[in-house]
């Protein structure tokens, strides 16, 4: 009995075992309906741009934590935080983008989105999306260069988001929605991010991390109900101007963002008053940028333009208290 | 079937690890050659020892009291003679004087007590007994009972709450209570029921008690009692979180709960209660669960007061090689130690050896924000937020941290397994100093 060495610390002793990497795995598995879809449509293609651009992530993650002294560095590294920000921002990138954008993606994300600001859990905003913004900056031919799916030929075409802005509503007037939401192609129409064809595949993977309790489905509800009732009252006001609010659920990142991207824990609020404000914000965001802005979509940026606003909300909405 | 009753917000769901004393009958643990019986075990003042080195002492005589703040007193458990009184580090640093009395076997008892009398039905009696017994809540907070029994007078209390909840994992001290003394404890509640103002009593039992809820059902003869089962889920047995499951009532923060009508007693403490009254005997031993993977024979036992922790473990077989923790309570708000001369004490309810295997450590991580803790608090609270803000000692926020049940839910669930808990335990005891010193400043 003697020769025992007893641990003295602070309660509790019983933990729950579900830690970091757990929950980074379980939305990397969530995210594989998405993923799939985008190898079945674009095959090598899809294929490139996620290895590439999951490699390069993880290595310059490496070199961050390397370089900020991390001493736990094995296991820092391999806790799937920057493979999820890197499928994301991959499933965020056009189908055959180069693999030194996707490197230059990964340097952005894991320098700019996460290590600058003393890493996973300290970064404001979105690391992938903050890749995705830059590049899209940057690079705004490539990412604006959408193949038109399953076409071996590679002909690219405007994403439907894109034709509305441009060519205006008879353009997309007669596109099947529901072949939309499938995520099927859709003749002489760009699909758009490699990640963001099928809504139904991320609904899938979305499903799963809500039944697993990583996330709480108010985000995602709110944000989409959001931009449907925003662009529904305006296609109710004037049907011959503005698309109906199916097609705008149905295109465009609007489900990746909701379910995978206005979720993530670090850049959103705590409370859940606070996460109702940040997806209306969102949603109406989405829906002005879409409807009156330049850009033919708004997803990424309204995010972000949340992610900004986080600690505000975070100050000024409290708990409730029991008996309080 | 009807939802069963539960509290309002937060809340986790641990592994019972019941089992591993589910089925032990309660054994009468003999009395040691030596006890270690600790003058402070309640909350409030320490009392003074009333006896010196050298004086032989009797079974159920008081050998240390205070009037002073929470009035309380410690009796001795055995007759013999006190041979030192030192002072001896409990958890939590605390330094309390323990009277070490030598067992001369005898058991000879103090005059009048252990001698069956008319049980009263004079409410200031009753009170009066339970101080003289030096019974304190045995839940684990050690909150004098006679006080907590008279609220103030414009405070009318009309319901009265069995915490049988015992939602720690691990701990069947009361679930073996209950079933095994039944009668004892159905008695003991008619009895304060007819000698207080309270009207009505709720018996709590967690769902995952069965044999219990039914056996105190079968022998329920009194229309005063309802037993009602609530849900497996932690904290269930915190005071505030049962008042609301069992009445809908809301106890208002930093509010006791006389405050809306309701008075709570552990198992444990009714049952003290009646010895008191019925046979004039203080409070000198209680049940306990001895488990844990680390006790080679785990068990319920009952144990005076005063029994060092090392002859628990003799009695209970001896430690395996592979425990790592001692702990003295539950495993969610229980206090580690690596002293084993230290005693149990009136509010031990458990003592638990835990090995690698049941408590493993893990590294700490940043928080990711996830808001777990925040959907788990019980109370309502910001955990997350109150440990930076409780390390940073940034008082002006820091002024939730008052609410804290210190429970351990947030601890429990935390994915970069922060220490918030604790931090935010320490952080009170901070707080409530700068509270002092910002009072004293004017």
């Amino acid at each position: 009995m003697a020769e025992n060495k007893f641990i003295v610390r602070a309660a509790p002793f019983l933990k729950q075992r579900e830690d970091v990497k757990t929950i980074m795995w379980t939305v990397l598995i969530a995210l594989l309906p998405a993923t799939l879809w985008a190898l079945y449509l674009y095959r090598f293609r899809a294929l490139s741009v996620i290895l590439f651009t999951l490699l390069f992530t993880q290595l310059f993650e490496i070199i961050f934590l390397r370089i900020r002294g991390n001493k736990n560095i094995i296991e820092s590294a391999f806790d799937g935080s920057a493979l999820v920000t890197a499928l994301l921002l991959a499933l965020n990138l056009p189908s055959g983008s180069p693999w030194w954008m996707c490197a230059i993606g990964g340097f952005v994300a894991m320098l700019f989105g996460k290590h600058v600001y003393g890493g996973l859990g300290n970064n404001p905003f979105n690391p992938a999306l903050v890749a995705r913004v830059f590049l899209l900056l940057s690079f705004p031919t490539i990412m604006n260069t959408w193949t038109v799916g399953l076409n071996p030929d590679i002909i690219t075409g405007a994403t439907p988001l894109g034709l509305m802005k441009t060519e205006g509503l008879q353009a997309i007037q007669n596109l099947d929605l529901w072949r939309l939401f499938i995520g099927l192609p859709v003749e002489s129409i760009g699909g758009g991010s490699i990640g963001e064809i099928s809504e139904l595949a991320i609904l899938a993977g979305g499903l799963l991390l809500i039944a697993r309790g990583i996330i709480k489905p108010l985000i995602p509800i709110i944000y989409i109900l959001t931009v449907f009732i925003f662009t529904g009252i305006m296609y109710f006001v004037n049907p011959a101007a503005y698309a109906n609010p199916i097609f705008h659920m149905v295109t465009g990142g609007l489900f990746l963002g909701a379910f995978f991207m206005a979720t993530d824990f670090v850049t959103t609020p705590l409370t859940m008053k606070g996460k109702f404000i940040f997806a209306l914000g969102c949603g109406i965001i989405t829906s002005l940028i879409r409807l009156f802005g330049s850009y033919p979509e708004g997803v990424s940026f309204s995010i972000l333009i949340m992610n900004a606003l986080t600690p505000t909300i975070d100050k000024f909405t409290k708990t409730k208290k029991f008996g309080g | 079937m009807s939802r069963l009753k539960t509290f309002s917000i937060g809340g986790i769901h641990p592994s019972g690890r019941k089992e591993l004393t589910e089925e032990k009958k309660l054994e009468r643990m003999p009395v040691p050659e030596i006890l270690h019986i600790p003058v402070n075990q309640h909350i409030g003042a320490p009392c003074v020892p009333l006896v010196k080195v050298g004086d032989r002492i009797l079974k159920n005589q008081i050998i240390a009291k205070t009037e002073n703040g929470l009035p309380s007193s410690v009796h001795s458990p055995i007759s013999g003679e006190v041979i030192e009184i030192k002072e001896m580090i409990f958890p939590g640093k605390r330094k309390i004087h323990v009277i070490i009395v030598k067992n001369d076997k005898q058991y000879e008892k103090y005059e009048g007590t252990e001698i069956e009398n008319e049980l009263t039905n004079d409410f200031n009696e009753l009170l009066k007994i339970v101080e003289n017994a030096g019974i304190i809540g045995m839940g684990g907070a050690g909150f004098p009972t006679h006080v907590k029994l008279n609220p103030p007078k414009d405070k009318p209390v009309d319901l009265f709450i069995i915490n049988a909840a015992e939602c720690e994992p691990y701990l069947n001290a009361d679930y073996r209570a209950m079933i095994e003394f039944p009668e004892k404890l159905m008695n003991g509640i008619k009895f304060i029921l007819d000698t207080t103002p309270m009207k009505k009593v709720i018996i709590g039992i967690e769902s995952n008690k069965p044999l219990a809820i039914k056996t105190l059902k079968e022998i329920n003869n009194d229309s005063r009692i309802d037993i009602v089962p609530v849900k497996t889920r932690y904290p269930q047995g915190a005071e505030k979180q049962l008042i609301y499951a069992l009445s809908k009532r809301t106890v208002p923060i930093r509010k006791l709960p006389f405050e809306v009508g309701v008075i709570v007693q552990n198992v444990g403490t009714v049952l003290a209660i009646y010895d008191a009254a019925k046979m004039n005997k203080p409070l000198i031993e209680r049940i306990l669960t001895v488990s844990g993977k680390g006790i080679k024979e785990p068990k319920n036992i009952i144990a005076a007061i005063g029994t060092p922790i090392k002859d628990i473990i003799e009695y209970c077989g001896g430690l395996n090689d592979n425990t790592e923790y001692a702990v003295n309570g539950g495993p969610m708000m229980g206090k580690a130690f690596d002293n084993f001369e230290l005693p149990i004490t009136k509010t031990t309810s458990g003592l638990l050896f835990l090995t690698d295997e049941e408590c493993e450590e893990s590294e700490e991580s940043a928080c990711i924000r996830c808001s777990k803790c925040l959907l788990v608090c019980p109370m309502g609270l910001n955990p997350t937020t109150l440990m930076d803000v409780s390390k940073k000692r940034i008082y002006e926020l820091m002024d939730d941290v008052l609410d804290c049940i210190e429970c351990g839910s947030c601890t429990y669930v935390c994915p970069s397994n922060r220490d918030l808990a604790d931090n935010i335990i320490k952080g009170k005891e901070r707080y409530n100093k700068y509270l002092k010193r910002s009072k004293k400043n004017g």
